[in-house]
């Protein structure tokens, strides 16, 4: 046996490839610490999203639960008044729940909202330890209130 | 079978879309047009009132056949719904012309239109929506400033208005003159302004108004109690039947998460055509009323203890084994509500005559408890278009028959059916009736006599004898009720008498509408022999179309005495007495049934205060407050030993109840319900029970099972399968052959 020939060499050329991919960038991030950027279209678990004037862009209408291939969304409408107003118009969304265990995470209802209120986002960390908590209700999926400038300063 | 009346019209030949059909002379075009299943969109038009053509939609092209064979077309587009069929007629629902009139015609009622459809609860029921979808244009070519008008204004208690939303098709209008009769709405102003409202803009007060929700082709006018609760993919859809009144009004019952959301009409043209009451739409909550029973519960002291079924059945045994020992079946009695299904009244009464061997059975209420050995009720809802006369005596017909007065109403308008109204305050049928004896309330019998006295007079003596062999006899009996005699007593005016009975005398066929005034009196007995003798005196009792109908009140307490939930009677009006009758239902529920006949209602309860009733088994009836003296329930329900009450909710009969078992709502279950004219309507489960109710038939069943170790029924189709194969009447009722618009028993 040719020590050179039939040890050394292999061993050396494998860790050349080795060594070639070691001083290459890397893709794997130290999550949780690190997290990767999503893509801009990436569809996660939904928002409701609010006006600039912190209204509720949901009107309660249900197109969303209709598209819904799965039918996995929940929505029980009521009528906005002017002392209590949660959206413009006659309509709110009282309760908004969405079952993400069985949703498909299609985007149907992002493509079936007439007021561009439910959208899918980036969020993909839903992992969680009982089965209810996979019920998204309203609290959970709307966009916190916009701290408006004044108030912002102030708080500064 | 249709009536004589309106005999079959001539049918003429007419095409449509190359397609040659007959039809009868005289049929709307829109509706010809079905029969080959060519689609025209309408708005205007509705199939149960008169065509107006207002909203062009249903635009047709039109031509007719000449004599040399060549078709002659009519330059314009016409409007089919207003277009009679005609010999030789040719129609055409689909050419190039009429694609593009349809995508105007949208356009154009689009312009002032909102587009707030996500928001409207008849999004996605919308035949606006439909027809924009098929048959209008795809774009809107308007980017003008829409017209603003209130929206959400509250109309009725009912009803809410969105004006802007409005496409004045009149249907709203059209309904509370030609309908309901209140002629409470208009338009007001003129052109893009013209807006559908009230007078004088108060509220819109009509009994009938939940209608006009449902035939507005836009959500211009919505439900206010149905506001935003759910949109129409969210819902499930049942038939059912209304079990507010007797009428037996066909309905939707649409569910969302087990709950009832709303009841729509179901169309049924030998009942309801497709309407409804405000009562059957709006206020039929009690299945979801906060005091459901939802389990079985026995009473300990002043507390309520729950029980398993099981224990529940127990004690009813236990109690029974102890009663039998002494007193046996007479201690026991029962008495049923109006709203058990035909199937849980044959069970009830097939488990107290068979398993607790007695015939104290009633489910009536009101003064008059007589031993009934036919159907107090002659006629249906056709007969009332057939008849010349309808004679409403005792009732204020619209609140307490609502279909049957607008049936009425529809006769005497389309038809030209007289109508009389005897009833001692101001009532809706007043409005259309020929006259109205406003007596003195309580005079009903004095004001029988006078007018048989008057009748007696009038008609030919040879006629009166043959329809009333013992004329003599009445004309002696009433000797002194002339009409003087009866103006004093009743205050109906001498003239008026003389008038109305000169009608009856000259009227081909008269059909008697009797109400509350007449069954509730306190000489009940006696006015309704008056009113059975009127009936014979006048020959109605032997015709097809006239006739003496006792109206009764409950959902189906006409199905109670058919089913013999009664003393006296057992299913099919077969009398307890008879021999040969109780053999046969012996034989077939393989126990004896007592002989003779049981208690009424008020023998029931006195006995019960006598202390000989000591079990009384209350179920879906709360005699407390349905019982014409609500203290002698009260003091008898308190007397009585052991009462089961079976209930839906906590009625004011439940607090006395020492057993309290929870049972199902029309909504919660299947089965039959018999409506006053004996027309036996199927209804379905539209949600599951609450809690652990259980459908009537069925407790009655597993009591039957546990009491005779006979297998019982294992549902509700298989009792009726029973009753037909025992009472022959109920043949066509089985659940295979029972048809859409149900069945008439006899
Ligand atoms: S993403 Fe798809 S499956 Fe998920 S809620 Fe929306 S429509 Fe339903
Ligand atoms: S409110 Fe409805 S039914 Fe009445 S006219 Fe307007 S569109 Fe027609
Ligand atoms: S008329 Fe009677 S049966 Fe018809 S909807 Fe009204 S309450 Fe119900
Ligand atoms: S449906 Fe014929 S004109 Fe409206």
């Amino acid at each position: 046996m040719n020590i050179i020939r039939d040890v050394i060499k292999p061993i050396s050329k494998g860790l050349t490839i080795t060594m070639r991919h070691f001083l290459e960038p890397k893709d794997t991030v130290s999550y949780p610490e690190q997290r990767k950027e999503q893509f801009a279209r990436t569809r996660w678990r939904h928002v409701l999203l609010r006006y600039e004037n912190g209204l509720e862009r949901c009107i309660g209408c249900s197109l969303c639960a209709g598209a819904c291939p799965v039918r996995c969304i929940y929505v029980e409408a009521a009528e906005n008044t002017d002392e209590e107003r949660y959206s413009p118009g006659e309509r709110y969304a009282k309760r908004y729940e969405i079952n993400l265990l069985r949703c498909i995470y299609c985007g149907y209802c992002q493509d079936a909202c007439p007021t561009g209120a439910i959208v899918l986002r980036e969020d993909y960390e839903l992992a969680d330890y009982t089965r209810e908590s996979f019920i998204a209700t309203k609290e959970m999926l709307l966009e916190p209130l916009p701290v408006r400038d004044e108030v912002a300063e102030a708080v500064k | 079978m249709p009536k004589p009346k309106h005999a079959e019209p001539k049918l003429v030949n007419i095409e449509i879309n190359g397609v040659p059909l007959q039809v009868p002379e005289g049929e709307l075009l829109v509706e010809a047009a079905k029969r080959v299943q060519a689609d025209i969109p309408i708005f205007c038009y509705h199939k149960y009132m008169a065509p107006v053509g207002m909203c062009r939609m249903c635009l047709v092209e039109v031509g007719y056949k000449q004599p040399d064979g060549s078709v002659r077309k009519m330059p314009k587009p016409q409007a089919s719904c207003t277009l009679p069929c005609t010999e030789g007629l040719v129609a055409w629902t689909e050419t190039e012309q009429i694609i593009k009139d349809r995508r105007a015609v949208l356009e154009f009622l689009l312009i002032n239109h909102p587009l707030d459809c996500p928001i409207c609860d008849r999004g996605g029921e919308c035949p606006l929506q439909n027809n924009t979808q098929f048959y209008g244009p795809s774009t809107s070519r308007y980017i003008e400033i829409k017209r603003h008008l209130p929206k959400a204004f509250p109309l009725s208690k009912y009803v809410a208005l969105d004006l802007e939303r409005c496409i004045q098709c009149g249907r709203c209008v059209r309904f509370t003159e030609e309908v309901s009769g209140d002629a409470q709405l208009a338009f007001l102003f003129r052109g893009a302004q013209t807006q559908p409202h009230t007078f004088q803009l108060t509220e819109f007060t009509s009994r009938f108004s939940g209608n006009v929700i449902e035939i507005c082709p836009v959500g211009a006018l919505t439900s206010r109690a149905y506001r935003f609760r759910a949109r129409p993919w969210d819902i499930t859809t049942q038939k059912t039947v209304c079990t507010m009144c007797s009428n037996g009004c066909t309905l939707y019952a649409d569910s969302r998460s087990g709950k009832v959301v709303r009841f729509n009409a179901r169309e049924n043209p030998e009942v309801n055509e497709t309407w409804t009451c405000d009562r059957g739409k709006f206020e039929q909550t009690y299945m979801h009323a906060p005091d459901r029973i939802l389990q079985p519960m026995a009473r300990r002291g002043k507390e309520w203890e729950p029980l398993s079924w099981g224990d529940a059945y127990e004690l009813i045994l236990q109690r029974w084994g102890a009663l039998s020992q002494q007193a046996g079946g007479r201690a026991v009695a029962g008495l049923a509500g109006h709203r058990l299904s035909n199937e849980s009244l044959y069970m009830l009464q097939k488990l107290l005559r068979g398993a607790f061997q007695t015939n104290h059975i009633d489910h009536r209420f009101t003064r008059y408890q007589g031993a009934l050995i036919e159907p107090p009720v002659q006629n249906e809802y056709r007969d009332l278009e057939a008849a010349s006369l309808v004679f409403v005596f005792g009732s204020d017909l619209a609140d307490e028959q609502p279909m049957v007065f607008l049936r009425t109403r529809k006769a005497n308008r389309r038809y030209g059916v007289a109508c009389i109204v005897a009833y001692p305050l101001e009532n809706a049928v007043e409005e259309f009736a020929a006259h109205s004896l406003r007596y003195r309330a309580g005079s009903e019998d004095a004001l029988l006599k006078g007018l048989l006295y008057t009748l007696l007079d009038m008609l030919p003596a040879e006629q009166a004898q043959a329809n009333l062999p013992d004329a003599a006899w009445l004309r002696a009996r009433l000797a002194d009720c002339t009409p003087a005699w009866t103006q004093d007593q009743t205050g109906v005016p001498t003239e008026t008498l003389l008038a109305v009975a000169r009608q009856i005398a000259d009227a081909p066929s008269m059909l008697i509408l009797a109400g509350e005034k007449a069954c509730d009196h306190p000489r009940a007995e006696e006015v309704i022999e008056l009113l059975h003798t009127l009936n014979r005196l006048t020959g109605n009792q032997a015709r097809e179309e006239g006739g003496l109908n006792l109206m009764p009140t409950g959902a189906n307490q006409q199905g109670a005495l058919e089913l013999g939930v009664a003393p006296h009677l057992l299913p099919g009006y077969a009398p307890v007495g008879d021999a040969a009758a109780r053999e046969r239902f012996e034989q077939a529920w393989r126990v004896p049934i007592p002989r003779e006949a049981g208690l009424s209602t008020d023998g029931i309860l006195q006995a019960c205060l006598q202390g000989e009733v000591q079990m009384l088994y209350v179920a879906g009836a709360d005699p407390v407050r349905e019982h014409y003296e609500p203290s002698l329930a009260e003091r008898a329900l308190r007397a009585c030993e052991f009462v089961i009450v079976q209930d839906v909710r906590m009625t004011e009969t439940a607090r006395y109840a020492d057993l309290l078992l929870p049972t199902c709502p029309f909504t919660e279950y299947e089965g039959t319900f018999t409506s006053w004219e004996r027309r036996v309507q199927r209804f379905w489960q539209a949600h599951p029970p609450q809690g652990e109710a259980k459908a009537d038939w069925q407790v009655f069943a597993e009591l039957w099972l546990r009491m005779q170790r006979q297998a019982p029924p294992f549902n509700a189709g298989e009792v009726m399968r029973e009753i037909a194969a025992l009472v022959p009447a109920f043949e066509p009722c089985r659940y295979d052959a029972l048809g859409e618009y149900g069945a008439r028993l006899g």
